[in-house]
């Protein structure tokens, strides 16, 4: 492209392709980071779920910490590694990173709530992560989903948000339920809210770029 | 007729416009690749831009390499608007 003027319907035609050019709604580079904590989710929810089935050890609940533990320094890596190729940014790209922000310190807030709970002699209370991440990571899913216009987040997210309420109906009604039961509940809303939606949208981009 | 911005009314520059118009924020890079100009012409164009008051730039280090960061401002947003409306009035678009 050169510095040449232009009539003004060659002007309207460029400023078309150039929005066309640039309007790609989602790039394979902005599901890397969802999907590398929905993998981690899934893969300790399925430690734990092993390893409490088997041995009955609730020691082995610490695992959970695994999900920050690997994730903060994969999640900066990864940033890290985007910033580095050619860049731009969006206001839905802007509106998702202050979403997944919210969520991430909604965590650590809750983290720290159940952790003094616990101190404070009521280790049950580890049991609100288990809502936390039905509810505001399906929350999460479902605005991403509705930004980027992609129905599979928000199917994915409504499904974890019904899940999560389920779950709090029958803790609330005494109704008893199985830890297998939570846990593999947990390991399918991550499944339909990341997993699915990340391979749905790369066959989308692969046929677009067909 | 009312003229054309002559800042606008170029190729390039035009290019540039639409590109961070549609975009909260682009670099060097991405421009250089959407527009598929050369670094030297791209950055004479982006200095008369910034010149202009049409578009900020912002150079910052991302490791050991530069980062040449461009953002459309509110004055640049007013130019590209009106130019719009100005080529649509001389295409006779309603």
């Amino acid at each position: 492209m050169e510095d040449k003027k232009l009539t003004p319907k060659e002007s309207m035609e460029l400023i078309a392709s150039m929005i066309q050019a640039s309007k790609q709604r989602v790039a394979m580079s902005d599901l890397r980071i969802p999907t590398m904590w929905a993998t981690i989710s899934i893969l300790t929810a399925v430690a734990v779920w092993v390893l409490i089935t088997t041995t009955h050890n609730p020691w082995f609940n610490f695992i959970w910490f695994a999900i920050p533990v690997i994730g903060l320094p994969a999640n900066i890596l990864l940033s890290a590694k985007d910033r580095n190729k050619n860049y731009k940014k969006t206001f839905i790209d802007i509106v998702i990173d202050g979403i997944w922000k919210a969520v991430g310190y909604i965590a650590i807030g809750a983290t720290i709530g159940c952790f003094i709970a616990q101190l404070c002699g009521y280790p049950s209370a580890w049991l609100a992560m288990f809502y936390y991440a039905f509810i505001i990571v399906g929350f999460g899913a479902v605005a991403m989903g509705l930004l980027l216009r992609e129905n599979s987040y928000v199917f994915g997210g409504i499904f974890s948000i019904f899940s999560g309420f389920a779950v709090i109906i029958c803790n609330l009604c005494q109704i008893p339920l199985l830890y297998s039961w939570s846990v593999s509940l947990y390991i399918v809303c991550f499944l339909l809210m990341f997993i699915v939606p990340t391979f749905i949208i790369t066959h989308k981009l692969k046929r677009e770029n067909r | 007729m009312k003229e054309l911005d002559p800042l606008l009314h170029s190729q390039l520059r035009l290019a540039v416009m639409s590109i961070l118009m549609n975009v909260d924020e682009a670099d060097f890079v991405y421009l250089k690749e959407k527009t598929s100009s050369t670094a030297g012409n791209l950055s004479v164009q982006l200095d008369k831009l910034f010149a202009a008051g049409y578009i900020s730039v912002e150079k910052s280090f991302v490791g050991k390499k530069t980062r040449t960061l461009c953002k459309v401002t509110a004055k640049g947003r007013e130019a590209f608007e009106q130019y719009v409306e100005d080529l649509k009035k001389l295409l006779k678009i309603s």
